[in-house]
């Protein structure tokens, strides 16, 4: 069974809760937090500016704009070549002046900025102020013999997706009679899905006859609890989003059938008292229409391609801009041999993942577009990532807030790696771009572009790009793994294209004192045996050498996990619970030559060296070790 | 969720409160995998709250609310281990091997043995907490690998202390 699938099987973790003891929990931990909660002043810290600071900024603003019109307007009259010749604004004076040439080609659009844009778009408001205004529907049941009145409060749709605002409004004796503090903890959401499972969902909406499927999480969709309402009823909220059966490209009266059979307390209660009781069928049910308004919509479903990527379509609605490639190969993650000791073997899922696959979106002022996890689905939804010998094309999905109103173009980048280094979050600056594809939102266009060019960025082309050596320069023949510290052990783990035995020993210290030393064994001196597995998860016998202090271990990665071969040495300190380390040293036992005096430091350099971060600057910038005892 | 975020960073103490009752438990269970003793559960989660509180406004993507509450919450916790662990002498080992020469208090032992237990912070968080294994990889600061390394190990580790107990209810029902 994946692990995946535990993750939905309740019984699974039910026993884990019990074996972590967490199934029971204490009555003073909930007492701590309401204690805390109670000790916090009434309002949080808000971020905001004085107001009179804000018309100081803005009359400064206006003064300094006065007097660059005015300049650029007597710079125009004296050498009107000049601003004729302006990014941006030149083209308004060749309009004054009568010398407005043919409009420029999509190649030499405007290079967008790096700056972050506004979260929210306001394309719902634009939407809706078209359309004449929703009037709120109700209709009434019982929950537990009292009554219960369930609302759409507002609904909008864009021909693609519909969109639900709910309320539910229960004059329920037994729960209007707990405290706020008691609603909160234990009736704060409701389900409309009895085992808190998605296959357990019990509501169903359909639209003209046609089912519509529900996208949110088990949690957004849930009704959560709001107030305390005047007469004695408890408010609980919740908004929807439904992916029509069929898409409308012409504004539609689309008749709406709302069925909500059941609702219940959700599985968080259930996991307090060992069991869900409280449970309800009021059977709502609902119909209503909406005019749906498809004219914001654009969809493109010609491919288009740039540096053997694919663009397949484009969807843009109100409700999101989603976007489909498809990416040929352009490498692994595993080709850089950048790892942590414990995963070096280069066998999680992640090692190999495709290069060329991280896309960033971002509009005509270089804002980035927020990527929409949910509930329009993972936007990194690779097929068979675990199978390492699927060398792609990847299908890929990108889904993103839906840009704001106005916006006349955006622009797709996929670049080699993650925006991000691996570790510590840093920017990685030697990033190439795979692809760039503009999206005119305005003319209903998409095209390869290349605006990365006016930010210094390369793109690396693809029948270059399974050739280049992604690995950092070797230190003395090694190249570094980061050093794990798990359990009560410590792994560190290095690479090398010597196949040879060399006798060669990690040495650990604090400050300068030598604490423990792990040595390399030649294979005549194994004395253990272990399972291992290879690339395909077949089994094979490692022999190995290990003691009391710890373990030796090697092996040889070979292609299509890694680029070419290396032998990789793991040596393993047990026992390292009761002390630290501050280095780690590579040393030839030989010679008492110190290959690389600190491994950790290495691995920084060689993540420096591939992705152009500041690692080792960061992290060793200022830190002093702290003096023994 | 984000829509009470988004109240709560404009000043709404109730939203705020919402936010945290709906992810109390998810709290109790991330630091019980670290910390283990109720009283330190409790610092802990008394201390995010208050840290929550103060720097929501910080927080740019509400989306992300619930994995940036549980780093604070993680944070706290090893904040409080290395204040308890800061009573325990550093000795230098003159030769190897002589590590099991040494005593340590029990409270220190448990203390220490809490720091390895990655795996079942990572358990915690993946099966009882609803997290992706992107967001505990960011919250570690370790790999997605690493993650599922250390779920790898979980999952083996507690499938073999749940056969045991199965197998010792079996020898219970035999003597009967």
């Amino acid at each position: 069974m994946k692990s995946g699938d535990l993750k939905r099987e309740k019984q699974f973790r039910k026993r884990l809760s019990q074996e972590y003891g967490v199934d029971q929990v204490p009555p003073s931990f909930f007492q701590a937090v309401e204690d805390t909660l109670d000790s916090l002043p009434d309002e949080l810290p808000v971020k905001h500016r004085p107001l009179r600071g804000v018309l100081r900024t803005c009359a400064a603003l206006a003064a300094c704009a006065l007097l660059v019109t005015l300049g650029a307007f007597w710079l125009n009259w004296t050498n009107p070549l000049v601003m004729e010749s302006l990014p941006g604004v030149g083209q308004l004076f060749q309009q004054l002046n009568g010398t407005e040439t043919p409009p420029q080609g999509p190649e030499e659009s405007p290079s967008p900025r790096p700056t972050p844009d506004a979260t929210e778009s306001h394309a719902e408001s634009k939407l809706q102020e078209d359309l004449p205004a929703f009037s709120a529907v109700t209709t009434s049941s019982f929950m537990d013999d009292y009554p219960a009145h369930l609302t759409v409060t507002n609904a909008w749709s864009d021909g693609i997706y519909l969109h639900l605002d709910l309320e539910l409004l229960l004059e329920d004796g037994d729960l209007v009679s707990l405290d706020v503090d008691q609603l909160r903890q234990f009736y704060n959401l409701l389900s409309t899905c009895p085992e808190f499972d998605l296959a357990s969902e019990t509501s169903v909406v359909t639209v003209n006859g046609n089912p519509a499927q529900l996208l949110d999480s088990l949690s957004d969709r849930a009704f959560s609890y709001q107030e305390l309402v005047e007469g004695n009823r408890v408010a609980y909220q919740t908004s929807w989003t439904l992916e029509l059966a069929e898409t409308y490209t012409q504004p539609t009266a689309l008749d709406v059938n709302l069925s909500l059979p059941y609702v219940g307390a959700t599985w968080s209660d259930a996991v307090k008292t060992g069991d869900s009781s409280w449970e309800t069928y009021p059977d709502f049910l609902l119909d209503f229409s909406v005019t749906c308004d498809p004219t914001q919509n654009f969809q493109w479903t010609e491919p288009v391609e740039d540096n053997g990527v694919t663009l397949q379509q484009v969807e843009n609605s109100p409700s999101c801009l989603q976007v489909s490639v498809d990416v040929p190969f352009f490498g692994r993650s595993s080709y850089t041999m950048l790892s942590e000791a414990e995963t070096s073997g280069f066998d999680a899922a992640s090692a190999y993942q495709p290069l060329g696959i991280y896309a960033v979106m971002t509009n005509h002022l270089g804002g980035t577009l927020t990527e929409q996890t949910s509930p329009y689905g993972d936007p990194n939804d690779y097929q068979q990532l675990d199978d390492l010998s699927n060398e792609g094309p990847y299908h890929l999905t990108f889904s993103y807030a839906a840009p704001s109103s106005g916006t006349p173009w955006v622009v797709l980048t996929l670049y080699e790696y993650p925006r991000l280094a691996a570790t510590e979050g840093e920017f990685i600056h030697n990033n190439r771009v795979v692809a760039e594809f503009t999206i005119d939102l305005e003319n209903h266009q998409v095209y390869s572009s290349q605006h990365y060019r006016e930010k210094g960025l390369e793109q690396l082309p693809l029948e270059e790009s399974l050739a280049q050596n992604r690995a950092p320069t070797p230190i003395n023949g090694y190249i570094c793994t980061s050093p794990s510290h798990y359990a009560d052990q410590v792994e560190v783990a290095l690479y090398t294209q010597d196949m040879d035995y060399r006798p060669v020993a990690v040495y650990a210290y604090w400050n300068d004192v030598l604490l423990r030393i792990s040595y390399a064994y030649p294979p005549a001196d194994y004395n253990a045996s272990e399972d291992a597995f290879d690339w395909e998860g077949n089994p094979y016998a490692l022999s190995y050498y290990a003691d009391e202090n710890g373990a030796y271990r090697e092996d040889v990665l070979t292609p299509p996990a890694v680029q070419t071969p290396y032998k990789r040495l793991r040596f393993t300190f047990t026992g390292t619970s009761s002390f630290s380390f501050t280095r780690l040293a590579l040393v030839d036992t030989e010679t008492g030559e110190e290959l690389i005096p600190d491994i950790q430091r290495a691995y920084y350099q060689q993540v420096d060296q591939v992705f152009g971060t500041h690692l080792e600057e960061s992290t060793y910038l200022s830190t002093t070790p702290e003096p023994l005892g | 969720m984000e829509r009470l975020v988004r109240k709560a960073q404009r000043g709404d103490k109730n939203a705020f409160m919402d936010l945290i009752e709906e992810n109390q438990l998810a709290l109790y269970r991330a630091a019980k995998a670290i910390l283990h003793r109720e009283e330190d559960v409790e610092d802990a989660v008394q201390e995010t709250i208050c840290k929550a509180f103060y720097k929501l406004s910080d927080l740019r993507q509400p989306k992300y609310f619930k994995t940036w509450l549980t780093r604070i919450l993680i944070n706290c916790c090893y904040d409080l281990l290395r204040q308890q662990k800061g009573l325990v002498p550093l000795e230098i080992l003159p030769e190897e091997g002589r590590a099991d020469d040494r005593e340590l208090s029990l409270d220190v032992q448990r203390v220490l043995q809490a720091l390895g237990e990655n795996d079942r912070l990572a358990m915690t968080l993946y099966y009882l907490n609803d997290i992706s294994v992107k967001d505990i990889a960011a919250m570690l600061a370790i790999s997605e690998g690493a993650v599922k390394q250390r779920l790898s190990h979980g999952r083996k580790k507690f499938r073999e202390a749940y056969e045991e107990q199965e197998r010792g209810k079996g020898a219970r029902h035999e003597k009967r």
